[in-house]
């Protein structure tokens, strides 16, 4: 029987290394399932099917080749063995063999021109579990659990990653990390200072929310929101108007320049502040005998003739019975109109890869250049002959060859970081972070606002990037820097790292109690050894554990005390893998 | 302790003509009056002999609004039913001032803090109320930082202040119905301490952890460690050179000393019976520990004094042990010399209604109250044993000497030294005062506090 397994393996392991041709892997192959084998006789269950015996010894190859990079110490072995052997730098588990930068779509075409201007070579192609978890958050603020990560690691077919796309995009996961991000820009929030009310904030979500969900033209949606008349609990776009501290018409078009113009009202001549502002000078507000209504409507008794400028310089006359918040909303909306589709392509583009071609997202237009203008302007076209679809857009951008760099970059790091040489790491964001945290350890938390009466209070296990009203926050969501959604301004989100969140992730009852009474994770406890590793790492960092790590777990365990030496060292573990930096990072 | 009795004088009517005349006339906007006291002092540059005296604050926010004339500007001659069953207020150890019956603990030491009595900031809403209490600004363009951020931000981090524990400090939750740090941004957050101070150890959240020895700690540390494929792989290129540092300080507050300042097991057993054994009362003494630990600005979020129903009753439960923590703390930090550099300022967003609301579905209860309310205020250079402002016979109105908000906060920044010129920047590229030149347009002020600097 053990013979049997053994000559499977051999097999296995020749096939395999057809597909990793570099030489150095052999002796180490070898070695590493010669000892995963034995780990395997261990298992009391083990598979006995043959066949499942197959895919996994395809999956060891994985992870044998994600040990490289950390098997310093055996490489030298590997070497005075081995005479005559070129040092050949060992890869990284996070990368896939490709050298080469195949370009995909246009944008590939485009940075690849700017990188070979300023001689900076592109990052490496990044490994499929890198791609899979990468690909989850950006568009949906999760992670791939065990079984999908499996299935994808394994699947051979070459439209495996458009597949996964496609299927990511048409989960409502997506339609709430869209709404959530409209959320910041448009300050979507219930009390002080926005003051919108929380029926109304509700309702406003529940706009963007519908448009996205329908998958409606990102300028219609602008466009309906700009001409919007009615009740601020019942036409929830109509919220627009009333998401700012004053409602008057420097305030509002300081709004609509900030939020749909990527830029900055103070930084405008004060003509161009005045031509702005005229366009909505008509808009009243009313209240009804409904508690907190708001009616937002235009002006009857303001019915002139109206000349307006527009910030290009294009000037538009129009008729009493016209109104002016319609023409500004059509010269905004139009294709061609770089204000519009270049602020929203530069903030799509920076929401999903995670580093903007103009930065601040919201200063496009003063001093602030692009780091790629041709990519920018190529990407407002390619929006534009979409019909501004942001699902379209969001799937160019992640199929891009440019998207599946990996995050450790081949030429100066800031460099790369700047021109799109490399996938940029940064710090998950609060919302997406504790519902990947909950989602991991099955756990929920609670979104409740007691203020104001009425309270508004979620069913437990929401996902906070669901969450439609800023108001609603935790200490953990602060702490992490969600944004406040006071002002709109990009910066408001803060991703830096910082020593409150570390003792938070180290030490709180909050995360030790999800880390230890995670009813998955106490199944891996109770498992212990390399059932526990692998388990914990593929839910926890989505790929298999590497030797050296494996080493280290079993070599802190002998340390151990008798007491301490199954589940508590296993929580430790798991508690480390919540720690570390590949877990909380983007990447 | 003799009451001194009040005499009808023709200064004091010409005093009250003239401030009704102030208060109807303020009703259109801030009067001239008003204006020229700041101008006036503008133009002096008045330094108090004060300034510069303090290094800490330690605030109390009684947050929900506690009735002033229950507790410091009782009014027992207004009638039942104003003052309800507290018509007995009590002398205090300062000639001519008496505060409410259910504070005989602070009655002893009334000459070292001094009574607001006059403190107007007209909201009656909580959030427009508390923002405007802790920033002394009306809601408007910015979102201002409030006086806790703004002094970490001062005597904190441009201070060079490196010490382990944030320069910020709440006990135990954020405050919630505001942003404490505005535009200041996330950095200038305080530090939440979460747990709950009765507990021993207090599981200072992020620093303690019950069940987890220090040897454990110690391993986890070496786990973390060894988890590096990550970090190694970007070893040369500095993006995690942040969260490299992060981490380090956050294990140096969990394994180095600077945690020991939350534990109060070490005090002594006295100690621990001035103060009390409740909640509030472990938070007053670790924020006398975090004083002398140097931690500039601690908030205690002290709530549940929003009593529209239950109100006497819940005064019955809660006076009691609020007036014994906050004695305790007074002369705790008296006696160890630290008074004189500590400001205790005590708080709510705003006071109750001084006429009771009998009707269902109150039966006994107070509103709230901006139009007049009390705050106290003690050590950091402040002159004790006084009262600044009056209010009218019931206590619903001003009718000597407005206080606002933006007065108590400019001076709590006078005695900490802080530059009254000084200024800040907003995301939008503005720069703002911290303390504005001339009050702002619906506020009510009196100018600084210099009747006690």
């Amino acid at each position: 029987m053990f013979l049997m397994k053994y000559i499977f393996l051999f097999f296995a392991f020749v096939a395999s290394s057809l597909i990793v041709y570099s030489q150095d892997n052999s002796a180490q192959q070898t070695k590493k399932n010669q000892s995963t084998s034995q780990v395997d006789k261990k298992k009391s269950d083990a598979p006995k099917n043959v066949v499942q015996k197959k895919k996994n010894n395809a999956k060891k190859v994985d992870s044998t080749k994600k040990s490289e990079s950390v098997k310093v110490a055996n490489k030298k072995k590997v070497d005075t063995k081995k005479a005559n052997k070129k040092t050949v730098k060992p890869k990284s588990p996070y990368e896939s063999d490709s050298d080469s930068f195949v370009a995909v779509n246009e944008i590939d075409n485009i940075v690849a021109r700017n990188l070979k201007l300023r001689s900076l070579k592109p990052a490496r192609l990044c490994s499929d579990a890198v791609y899979i978890r990468r690909v989850h958050i950006d568009l949906c603020g999760t992670i791939p659990d065990e079984k999908q990560t499996r299935l994808f690691i394994a699947d051979k077919s070459p439209d495996k990653y458009a597949k996964l796309v496609d299927s990511l995009l048409a989960s409502e996961k997506f339609t709430y990390r869209m709404t959530m991000r409209f959320g910041d820009i448009f300050r979507i929030k219930a009390e002080f200072p926005v003051n919108l009310w929380p029926n109304a904030a509700q309702a406003y979500s529940r706009y963007i929310f519908k448009s996205i969900a329908d998958n409606e033209s990102y300028a219609k949606m602008i466009e309906k929101m700009l001409v919007s008349e009615g009740s601020n609990f019942r036409n929830g776009e109509v919220n627009f108007f009333r998401a700012m501290q004053s409602k008057n018409s420097k305030s509002i078009a300081s709004c609509v320049a900030l939020s749909l113009m990527g830029m900055r009202f103070e930084k405008m001549s004060e003509a161009d502040q005045h031509n702005l502002s005229a366009f909505f000078e008509r808009l009243a507000y009313k209240s009804t005998k409904e508690w907190k209504e708001e009616i937002v409507y235009n002006d009857p008794t303001k019915r002139t003739q109206f000349i307006g400028m527009f910030p290009d310089a294009s000037t538009v006359s129009l008729a009493s019975h016209q109104d002016p918040r319609e023409a500004f909303a059509k010269w905004l909306t139009k294709k061609g109109n770089p204000y519009f589709s270049k602020a929203i392509t530069n903030r799509i583009w920076y929401w999903v890869f995670g580093q903007p071609i103009v930065s601040p997202v919201d200063d496009m237009f003063s001093e602030n250049k692009p780091a790629n203008a041709e990519l920018l302007n190529y990407l407002a076209k390619y929006f534009e002959s979409t019909n501004f679809d942001i699902r379209k857009l969001c799937k160019h951008i992640v199929l891009s060859r440019v998207y599946r760099q990996s995050f450790i970059p081949r030429c100066e790091p800031n460099d790369a970081k700047k021109y799109f040489a490399v996938y940029p790491v940064s710090r998950i964001d609060a919302e997406a972070l504790v519902d990947i945290i909950c989602q991991i350890t099955n756990s929920a938390e609670l979104y409740e606002s007691t203020t104001p009466e009425p309270y508004t209070k979620f069913p437990a296990g929401e996902s906070a990037v669901a969450l439609p009203d800023g108001s609603i926050t935790t200490s953990f969501l602060e702490l992490f820097g969600k944004p406040s959604r006071d002002t709109g301004l990009d910066s408001e989100r803060v991703c830096n790292p910082s020593a409150s969140q570390k003792l938070h992730m180290i030490n709180s009852r909050h995360i030790r109690s999800k880390i230890e009474r995670s009813p998955y994770l106490q199944g891996l406890y109770k498992l212990g050894g390399d059932k526990f590793l692998n388990g914990a790492y593929l839910a926890i960092l989505n790929r298999y554990p590497t030797p050296h790590e494996r080493a280290s777990f079993f070599k802190i365990q002998k340390m151990r005390t008798k007491k301490e030496r199954n589940a508590v060292n296993c929580i430790d573990f798991a508690w480390g893998l919540f720690n570390c930096e590949e877990f909380i990072n983007r990447h | 302790m003799k009451k001194k009795i009040e005499k009808i004088s023709r200064r004091k009517f010409a005093k009250d003509i003239s401030s009704t005349v102030l208060y109807t006339s303020s009703i259109l906007g801030v009067s001239m009056f008003e204006r020229s006291l700041y101008a006036e002092q503008a133009k002096k540059k008045l330094r108090p002999t004060s300034f510069g005296k303090a290094k800490s604050v330690i605030q109390v926010w009684m947050w929900g609004g506690p009735c002033h004339i229950d507790t410091f500007d009782p009014k027992p001659e207004a009638g039942y039913d104003f003052c309800g069953p507290y018509n007995k207020p009590i002398s205090t150890n300062v000639d001519g001032i008496r505060i409410g019956q259910l504070m005989p603990n602070l009655a002893k030491c009334a000459d070292k803090y001094s009574i607001l009595r006059s403190v107007c900031n007209g909201q009656n809403a909580h959030e427009t109320a508390a923002y405007l209490t802790q920033t002394g600004r009306m809601p408007g363009r910015y979102v201002f930082p409030c006086a806790g951020a703004v002094v970490s931000k001062f005597k904190g981090y441009d201070a060079g202040y490196n010490k382990m524990i944030p320069p910020y400090i709440v006990m135990t939750q954020p405050q919630g119905r505001f942003s404490e740090s505005g535009f200041l941004g996330a950095k200038y957050k305080p530090f939440a301490t979460g747990g709950d101070p009765s507990r021993i150890p207090f599981a200072v959240e992020g620093i303690i952890a019950p069940g987890i020895s220090r040897d454990r700690q110690k391993i986890r540390r070496k786990i973390l460690e060894s988890m590096n494929t990550f970090n190694t792989s970007l070893a040369s290129s500095g993006y995690l050179k942040q969260a490299d540092e992060a981490i380090d300080q956050a294990y140096n507050l969990v394994l180095g000393d600077a945690g020991q300042v939350f534990d109060i097991s070490k005090e002594p057993a006295e100690i621990r019976k001035e103060y009390g054994s409740d909640k509030f009362a472990n938070s007053c003494l670790i924020a006398r520990r975090l004083v002398e630990y140097g931690v500039p600005y601690i908030t205690i979020n002290y709530g549940g004094w929003d009593t529209h129903k239950g109100h006497f009753e819940e005064m019955g439960r809660k006076l009691p042990s609020t007036d014994r923590a906050i004695a305790a703390l007074i002369n705790d930090l008296d006696r160890r010399g630290l008074l004189e550099s500590t400001i205790v300022w005590v708080t709510g967003e705003f006071g109750r209604g001084p006429k009771i609301m009998w009707e269902p579905p109150y039966f006994g209860g107070r509103g709230h109250w901006g139009s007049a309310f009390s705050m106290l205020l003690a050590g950091g250079g402040f002159k004790g044993g006084q009262v600044v402002g009056k209010t009218d016979k019931r206590g619903e109105y001003v009718e000597e000497r407005y206080i606002s908000p933006g007065d108590v906060i400019g001076s709590i920044y006078s005695n900490l030294g802080i530059d009254p010129d000084a200024t800040l920047t907003t995301p939008q590229g503005d720069v703002v005062r911290i303390v504005p030149d001339k009050p702002e347009e619906g506020i009510h002020s009196g100018g600084l506090l210099t009747e006690i600097m």
